[in-house]
């Protein structure tokens, strides 16, 4: 039962690499990196004070939401592809519950997640520390695949590219804003017995429990300053297990009960 | 056959219309914008996605590149200087941990030779070393030369040597760092303050080296002599 199961991830994360390389993902991954470095290298060039902290911060943001952005395509168009090529009828037709092959396809994500990792961080090697950077691409992988599985989610939900893709970025940039609107919402200057007020700062506190705190997540200050430390780490492994596990279940759910 | 001509055609009336457009439009010219006002550091807060030090760098990187605009090279002195300030006090907020802005401050737009922007720089450094002493203090060393030798105004240049001595910790910084509230004193003529000042130096335990220590001690033999009646 175990081996038949880890079989069956097997070829689904297999499937999932396949299709990142039959797909020139990577090479599209390696164009993001090679423009990076030369933008990041441009400003370097133009600091006249801290280029080092000025190429790696700019580096490292943009290879940060470069990562987002192709995981985000790549899982929403993976799955897509699958639902128009029927592969997923065919797959649902094999004695296996449906869940197993939901859980496949995000094993797979997180497998090219992995990749897209590794590959970034490459460029950072030699003028970052080395623990630093290994925190920053444990924490963009974690990260891509959080985005991955909501992505997946989406399009099994909406159906559409355009809505999944705007879907997975308002999550995202929610993911990496709420603290900030947070504290304006509870700013000095603001109306605190305004009900519209009070209202809107309701949801913002609701949403923080259910949305996974990003802006804590592959931090340009570690590639700066050094600044990362095990604290981070933890946290990082435990919210990646949480939102990874709501993220998936919540997919799981709808999955089960939709008609195909 | 006559598809294809039809595209052609159509490709090619697009393209004369284009360029017809571009012909009849008036020609581009630089002009020099104002410097605006930065936003509330919350406006920055949100739009860093969380990465607060990101925008920090990139923020410095315009304004430093601000007096260079699209075909007009502006002087440094021409840029509005409370502006500056206001935007280098923003890009601080976002990154405390960063020194390009008061570097900035204090190097670039307190290098231009007009009294207004010296002063208003070195005030700027000034008011942000107290939040971060030791890893701030060469930007107000820098604004206590500037205070001494091109604004002339040594009683400014005292205050922040004073600030200085007071705000690093021992040990993290260099040792000259406290001996320039003496030698602005004795420069101002007050040698009594200048030798109590020493005084305060050598009992204190601050400079520890024998050589920095006896120099000292002989710096505060002659000023006895130059002020013994």
């Amino acid at each position: 039962m175990v081996g038949g199961l880890a079989r069956h991830f097997g070829v689904l994360v297999h499937l999932t690499l396949l299709e990142g390389w039959r797909t020139r993902f990577m090479v599209l991954a390696v164009l993001a990196m090679g423009s990076g470095l030369l933008v990041a290298g441009f400003a370097g060039e133009l600091a006249i004070a801290e280029a080092r902290e000025v190429r790696v911060a700019i580096l490292g943001s943009w290879l940060r939401l470069c990562a987002v952005l192709l995981i985000t395509l790549f899982a929403v168009n993976s799955q897509m592809r699958e639902m128009h090529d029927k592969q997923l009828e065919m797959f649902l037709a094999l004695p296996r519950q449906r869940g197993i092959h939901l859980v496949g396809r995000v094993l797979g994500q997180g497998a090219v997640a992995l990749l897209l990792a590794v590959l970034f961080v490459v460029p950072l090697v030699g003028s970052v520390p080395v623990g630093q950077v290994a925190l920053w691409g444990f924490s963009l992988w974690v990260e891509q695949w959080i985005v991955a599985i909501f992505g997946l989610m989406s399009v099994l939900v909406l159906r559409q590219v355009p809505l999944a893709v705007t879907a997975t970025c308002g999550f995202y940039w929610l993911a990496r804003s709420l603290e900030a609107l947070q504290l304006v919402g509870q700013g000095p200057i603001m109306p605190v017995h305004s009900p519209f007020l009070v209202f809107v700062n309701s949801i913002i506190v609701t949403l923080n429990y259910l949305i996974p705190a990003l802006h804590r997540f592959t931090r340009a200050e570690w590639l700066m300053y050094g600044s990362g430390t095990w604290e981070d780490f933890r946290f990082i492994a435990a919210q990646g297990v949480a939102a990874c596990l709501l993220l998936t279940g919540m997919a799981l759910f709808d999955f089960a009960r939709r008609r195909i | 056959m006559n598809g294809k001509r039809a595209a052609a055609g159509l490709a090619l009336t697009g393209l004369a219309l284009h360029m017809l457009l571009t012909a009849i439009q008036s020609p581009a010219r630089a002009r020099a914008q104002a410097l605006p006002a930065p936003p509330d550091r919350e406006v920055l807060q949100v739009a860093s996605l969380g990465e607060p030090e990101t925008l920090a760098r990139i923020l410095m990187l315009w304004l430093q590149a601000f007096d260079y605009q699209s075909g007009v090279s502006l002087a440094l002195r021409d840029l509005d200087r409370e502006r500056v300030r206001d935007w280098l006090t923003r890009i601080l907020e976002l990154d405390p941990r960063g020194q390009y802005p008061l570097m900035a401050a204090i190097r670039l737009y307190g290098d231009i030779p007009e009294e207004a922007n010296q002063r208003i720089f070195a005030e700027f450094v000034h008011g942000h070393f107290y939040a971060d002493p030791n890893r701030r203090w060469p930007w107000l060393a820098h604004a206590v030369v500037v205070a001494r030798h091109r604004l002339r105004d040594l009683p400014l240049a005292l205050r922040y040597a004073r600030a200085l001595a007071d705000g690093v910790t021992p040990g993290r910084v260099p040792s000259w760092v406290w001996q320039l509230e003496w030698s602005i004193l004795e420069e101002m003529g007050d040698m009594a303050g200048a030798q109590a000042a020493l005084d305060a130096l050598l009992a204190g335990g601050r400079v520890t080296d024998p050589v920095e220590r006896r120099f000292l001690a002989e710096r505060k033999l002659a000023l006895a002599s130059r002020t013994a009646p």
